[in-house]
C-alpha cells in the first residue's frame, strides 16, 4: 500500500565523528537512458557526496552488476517513457541480480504528474519509493534520508 | 505615449498614428491558444509584457518551442509574407500579460504602401529568424544547463522581469526535454545561487552568473536584435 513519507525536517542526519576513520562515500546505482539528463544527474549526485555507477539502459545495468560485483547503497531510476510498475520491475531485477544488496532502497523519479503530486515522495513497496520532484533539493533530501552521506 | 513593444516603439509618429486606431489591447492568460496550425491568420500580436511561444507538435504529441515572441517581436509575420496561414507552427501564451492586437489586413495594406513599416517589419523578421536559427543550433550543440540558462535570459529580456512565473514542467515542454533534466539543471544553477526556484516561479538572483552559465547563444541573439532593431 502506498505510504507518504514524513516531512524531512523531522529527520536528523547524523554528523560525523572526527575520531572515526574517513568513510567511503555511499555508492548509488543509477539507470538513466536520457543523454541530456545523465550528466546533470551524475554531477548533482557527486556534488552531494555520492559515488555514482551509471547505466544507460536495462541491459547495460544488468551487465554492469554481473561484471562489477560491487556493493551499492541505493538504486535510482528515471521513469523515462515507461510505466511506474515497469520501471519498478526493472529496479527489482537489478536488485535481485546482486545478492549482497538485496535490501538496497530504490527510488523512481516520476516523469509526468500534476501539481497535486509535486513535492511528494510515496512509498510503494518495501524500501521502494516514487518521487514526484518539485525541485532538485527534494531528491537530495530523500537521498540523505535513505542513503546518508 | 508609445507602448513597450520594441517594434511599435521604433515606428515614426506618423506611421504609429495611422495604425493606432486599429489597436486592441488584450490580456492573455497563461496557456491561452493564440493560433492553431492551418488556421487563417486574422490578427497580429505585439506583446507588451506577455510572452508567446511558437511551438511545433509532432505526430506522437510531443511538443517543443521553436521561437519566443515577447516585447522585442511581433506574432503573425506570415500576414505580410505571402500566405496567411502556417501549416506547422502554433502559438500560445506562456507568460500571462498584455499585448496589442491588430487586424492582419490593416497591417498588410500598410506594409504594401509604406516603406518605413515594411523595412521595420522585415528587419524584425530577420531578427526573429536569427533567434530561431541560433536556437536550433543551440539545441543540437549545447548541454541542457546552458540551454536552460539561455532560455531564462531570453524570457527575462522579453518580459522585463527577474521573476518568471514558470513551472519546471512547462519549461521542459518548451525546451523539448524531460522534466527531470530541467529539475537537475535548475538545481545546479540554484546551488550556484544564480536562480531560485519556488513552486512555479523562477527568480533570477545573479544576472552575470546566469549569463556565465549560458552558452554564447543568448549574447549572439541579443547582439543581432540590437543591431537590427536598436538596443532595448
Amino acid at each position: 500500500m502506498a505510504q507518504f513519507i514524513e516531512p524531512f525536517s523531522h529527520f536528523v542526519i547524523p554528523t560525523k565523528n572526527i575520531n572515526q576513520p574517513p568513510m567511503r562515500s555511499p555508492r548509488i546505482f543509477v539507470l538513466e537512458p536520457d543523454n541530456d539528463v545523465r550528466p546533470l544527474l551524475k554531477h548533482n549526485l557527486e556534488n552531494w557526496g555520492y559515488q555514482v555507477i551509471m547505466a544507460l539502459d536495462e541491459a547495460d545495468a544488468l551487465q554492469r552488476i554481473r561484471e562489477g560485483g560491487e556493493r551499492f547503497g541505493l538504486i535510482l531510476l528515471n521513469q523515462n517513457g515507461r510505466s511506474i510498475d515497469e520501471i519498478i520491475a526493472i529496479g527489482r531485477q537489478i536488485r535481485q541480480s546482486t545478492e549482497l544488496d538485496s535490501r538496497a532502497p530504490m527510488i523512481v523519479m516520476a516523469e509526468r504528474y500534476g501539481v497535486e503530486l509535486e513535492g511528494q515522495n510515496i512509498q510503494v513497496g518495501e524500501n521502494e519509493y516514487v518521487t514526484y520532484l518539485e525541485d532538485g533539493q527534494q531528491l537530495r533530501n530523500l537521498l540523505a534520508l535513505l542513503c546518508p552521506v | 505615449m508609445k507602448p513597450e513593444n520594441q517594434i511599435l516603439a521604433n515606428l515614426s509618429a506618423d506611421v504609429f498614428q495611422r495604425l493606432a486606431p486599429h489597436f486592441v489591447y488584450v490580456n492573455l492568460e497563461q496557456g491561452e491558444i493564440i493560433y492553431r496550425p492551418g488556421e487563417p491568420l486574422s490578427h497580429l500580436y505585439f506583446p507588451l509584457d506577455c510572452l508567446l511561444s511558437l511551438t511545433i507538435t509532432m505526430q506522437n504529441g510531443a511538443t517543443a518551442e521553436v521561437g519566443m515572441i515577447g516585447s522585442r517581436e511581433v506574432f503573425g509575420i506570415n500576414a505580410f509574407m505571402g500566405r496567411r496561414e502556417t501549416t506547422q507552427t502554433g502559438c500560445s501564451s506562456q507568460v500571462a500579460g498584455s499585448a496589442i492586437k491588430i487586424d492582419a489586413q490593416v497591417v498588410r495594406q500598410e506594409f504594401d504602401r509604406n516603406g518605413e513599416l515594411r523595412d521595420l517589419l522585415l528587419r524584425s523578421t530577420q531578427a526573429f529568424l536569427a533567434q530561431v536559427s541560433q536556437t536550433a543550433a543551440c539545441n543540437s550543440l549545447h548541454v541542457l544547463e546552458q540551454r536552460l540558462a539561455r532560455w531564462l535570459l531570453n524570457t527575462q529580456e522579453r518580459i522585463n522581469s527577474n521573476n518568471l512565473p514558470l513551472t519546471q514542467e512547462f519549461i521542459s515542454v518548451m525546451l523539448g526535454v524531460r522534466r527531470a533534466g530541467v529539475t537537475l539543471a535548475a538545481q545546479k544553477l540554484q546551488e550556484r545561487k544564480v536562480i531560485q526556484y519556488r513552486r512555479g516561479h523562477v527568480q533570477i538572483l545573479n544576472q552575470a552568473g546566469l549569463e556565465a552559465s549560458a552558452c554564447e547563444c543568448f549574447q549572439t541573439i541579443k547582439t543581432e536584435y540590437d543591431r537590427l532593431l536598436g538596443e532595448k
